[in-house]
């Protein structure tokens, strides 16, 4: 009888997932088509027309089996200004191709927050605490008592970050003073982490100085087993925000694997912002990061040590000493959508994808 | 976003198709402990079970759970014990109301990756020899094999290696090769594998059964307070020309008291008594003596410590030739414990904070 319930139910899972699958290409579908849109009616020119458009279905078929894909793809290459052989699509990406890349049983693997300093080393930043299953531990998971925790919250005297576990967009992080600390307030259930704060990189802190302005490094397992670094982005804030995520606000710049920034800073659309930064008027040319090598080359060492998703997208901060660390890291929906259209194609080769 | 607010809905609508089974389930569970119950009591041969104890029962389910419906596991067990006793804790109760909340399901899904287990636990865990991970062979470090470097030690190492899929479970998907024979091309991209020298067991071990793997389940629970426990711990044997020690597949245990003292008699996978010596071998079960058995406890004690996301972990643990305990793999998802907790519990306490809180007055 159980078998039978089950059977019944993991079939109708299947098939909503069949049916949601579709509609969510849909969906993603009709994004695209209005993304492109809103690009149109910001100013920018169309420069698809038929023949662009045939070209850009017939690749799709080609190399994704359906000429449905076209609609990021045009919205790429308006954007881009010309069509690219090699891109992929934001919801083949998303539905398709991440999935197989990242598969979801490890991105629980991943997305342990806690666990990141004993995973990375030096390159994670140390824990204050960590808070699991409702009791604390310190950096080396040995037990500490409630009272031991605010007994060093009240010499600490400085601000700390407050961070859920499986938190995603910069939400679920609180940056407050160490007297300021209530482990009462803890959500039972959850597990937390909590970190000295960062003072960051004082370049980076010119270009904008209310939030801590973090790379995020997409990295690559290769067939062969090698990593490759794909492209970084540099998010900051703007207009008073205090987080740097694009979701909220914030903008970027590409950065080419040698460390050169773009010219000109995007949204979270891929839309060109200017030269300089809106608030300060840093020139984003000027900005230099003489770490960028070492960076790039951590985030490639430390998915060498985590070689079962294939995709990966670090965030990492530069603190003031000018060390890379890492903030968390990202195995699921690592940002991948208008950065391959400007700067890509990064996954051309189908070969590299299997 | 119109498309996360599908995704909300679709979500929602699929954590209530979850509800509803999980609702059949609970039901099925019960009906499950009354066919066992039943079975007890033709194995028995008679049945403890009265009007009087029945009506006891019914009133303590109402009393501590808060619904006399959790009768059907406590009347299984009072049939598997001859007595009742107070401060069980039934099956369904276990599973469908504590454990969901002492082992987050998507923290649980870890113990399934036995690929990953030397990371988390060291030495505690047998060293696989290589990982086969994203279609890449690596060193158990995760460094990556040069080209022709496996051949090289496949080559060199000529015994017999232990193949396991990184998901598989029940001893399943499980094979062994030797090395000479072992296909590098052979694994199937898209799943992961880990790779182990075989291992021989404790002499004792084998004495009692020498045709598998005979493992310790210990159970471990990490308290509100922080301190970690055992709750039981039992040692499963094959029988009759068994390969496998899965109680699922045939396999017998004996349970073991806090002192390393074994029962006297094995059990099955029901926990009806199966005499006092291996049908096979004929080793008496009470003549098993194991010096290192408090050791058993104190590795997965630690081991907890290392991993302390989730409040209750099955062990499984061999004593490898040397007599120390290692890991062959833990589970986190459905830890069970029915037998051991109606024939030798009851095994928790209120410390342990897993009993519904009373309501004053």
């Amino acid at each position: 009888m159980i078998h039978y319930l089950l059977d019944i139910y993991f079939r109708l899972r299947r098939s909503i997932g069949k049916v949601s699958f579709r509609i969510r290409l849909v969906y993603s579908r009709a994004a695209g088509h209005r993304y492109r849109r809103q690009y149109l009616r910001r100013g920018g020119e169309t420069i698809i027309d038929r023949k662009v458009k045939k070209e850009i279905k017939a690749y799709c078929r080609e190399r994704f089996g359906s000429a449905a894909y076209w609609p990021h793809l045009a919205y790429f290459t308006e954007i881009r200004g010309e069509f690219i052989k090699g891109w992929i699509p934001h919801d083949y990406f998303t539905h398709v191709l991440e999935p197989r890349l990242n598969p979801a049983a490890y991105h629980n693997l991943g997305d342990m927050r806690t666990r990141d300093h004993r995973r990375f080393g030096d390159f994670a930043i140390e824990p204050l605490f960590v808070f699991i299953s409702g009791n604390f531990y310190n950096h080396d998971c040995q037990l500490v008592e409630k009272g031991e925790v605010l007994e060093f919250m009240a010499r600490y005297d400085n601000t700390i970050v407050q961070k859920q576990e499986f938190g995603f967009g910069g939400k679920q992080v609180e940056v407050m003073h160490s007297s300021k600390f209530n482990p009462d307030l803890l959500k039972k259930g959850i597990n937390y982490i909590i970190q000295p704060y960062i003072k960051q990189y004082p370049v980076l802190s010119e270009l904008y100085p209310h939030s801590v302005n973090t790379f995020r490094v997409i990295t690559f397992l290769r067939k062969d087993g090698n990593v490759e670094l794909k492209y970084a982005l540099l998010r900051f804030g703007v207009n008073g925000i205090k987080v740097d995520n694009l979701s909220s606000g914030g903008q970027c710049l590409y950065f080419q694997p040698d460390g050169t920034p773009s010219k000109i800073g995007y949204d979270t659309y891929g839309h060109q912002v200017g030269e300089r930064h809106i608030n300060t008027g840093y020139r984003f040319a000027d900005l230099q990061i003489p770490m960028f090598h070492e960076m790039t080359e951590k985030c490639k060492t430390a998915h060498q040590q985590f070689p079962y998703i294939r995709l990966i997208g670090w965030d990492v901060c530069i603190n003031e000493s000018g060390e890379p660390k890492l903030i968390e890291w990202n195995t699921h929906r690592p940002s991948f959508t208008w950065e391959d259209a400007l700067f890509g194609p990064f996954l051309a080769d189908d070969k590299e994808l299997e | 976003m119109a498309s996360s607010r599908f995704e909300n809905r679709y979500f929602s609508f699929v954590t209530l198709l979850g509800n509803l089974l999980t609702r059949f389930s609970r039901q099925y569970q019960r009906y499950l402990a009354y066919r066992d119950r039943k079975q007890v009591v033709k194995a028995k041969g008679g049945s403890v079970l009265n009007r009087r104890v029945k009506k006891e029962i019914k009133s303590y389910a109402r009393e501590r759970y808060g619904s006399k419906a959790y009768w059907s596991y406590l009347a299984f067990y009072t049939e598997l014990r001859g007595e009742f006793k107070k401060g069980w804790l039934p099956y369904d109760y276990w599973r469908y109301d504590v454990l969901p909340g002492l082992n987050p399901r998507y923290l649980s899904y870890v113990s399934d990756q036995k690929s990953f287990d030397h990371v988390l636990f060291g030495d505690f865990a047998i060293r696989p020899l290589f990982v086969f991970i994203s279609g890449n062979y690596y060193h158990a470090d995760f460094e990556l094999f040069e080209r022709g470097e496996l051949k090289k030690f496949l080559s060199g190492y000529n015994d017999t290696l232990v193949v396991k899929e990184g998901r598989g479970t029940h001893g399943l998907q499980v094979r062994m090769v030797h090395s000479s024979e072992f296909d590098p091309a052979g694994l199937r991209r898209g799943i992961n594998y880990v790779i182990q020298p075989f291992v021989k067991q404790y002499k004792t071990i084998s004495d009692l059964y020498p045709d598998s793997i005979n493992t310790f389940r210990a159970v471990t629970y990490l308290r509100p307070d922080g301190s970690i426990h055992v709750k039981s711990i039992i040692l499963r044997f094959g029988i009759n020309g068994m390969k496998i020690d899965n109680l699922s597949s045939g396999g017998h245990f004996i349970y073991f008291d806090a002192s390393g003292k074994p029962t006297e008699h094995g059990y099955n996978l029901m926990g009806i008594v199966q005499g006092d010596r291996h049908v096979n071998t004929g080793y008496k079960y009470s003549e098993l003596k194991l010096p290192m058995y408090q050791e058993i406890g104190k590795s997965c004690i630690a081991a907890h410590k290392k991993y302390p996301y989730l409040r209750v972990i099955g062990w499984d643990i061999f004593l490898n030739e040397k007599g120390e305990p290692k890991l062959i793999e833990w589970n986190a998802v459905n830890p069970g414990f029915h037998p051991e907790e109606a024939l030798f519990g009851p095994l928790w306490s209120d410390d342990d904070g897993v009993f519904p809180k009373i309501k004053n007055g």
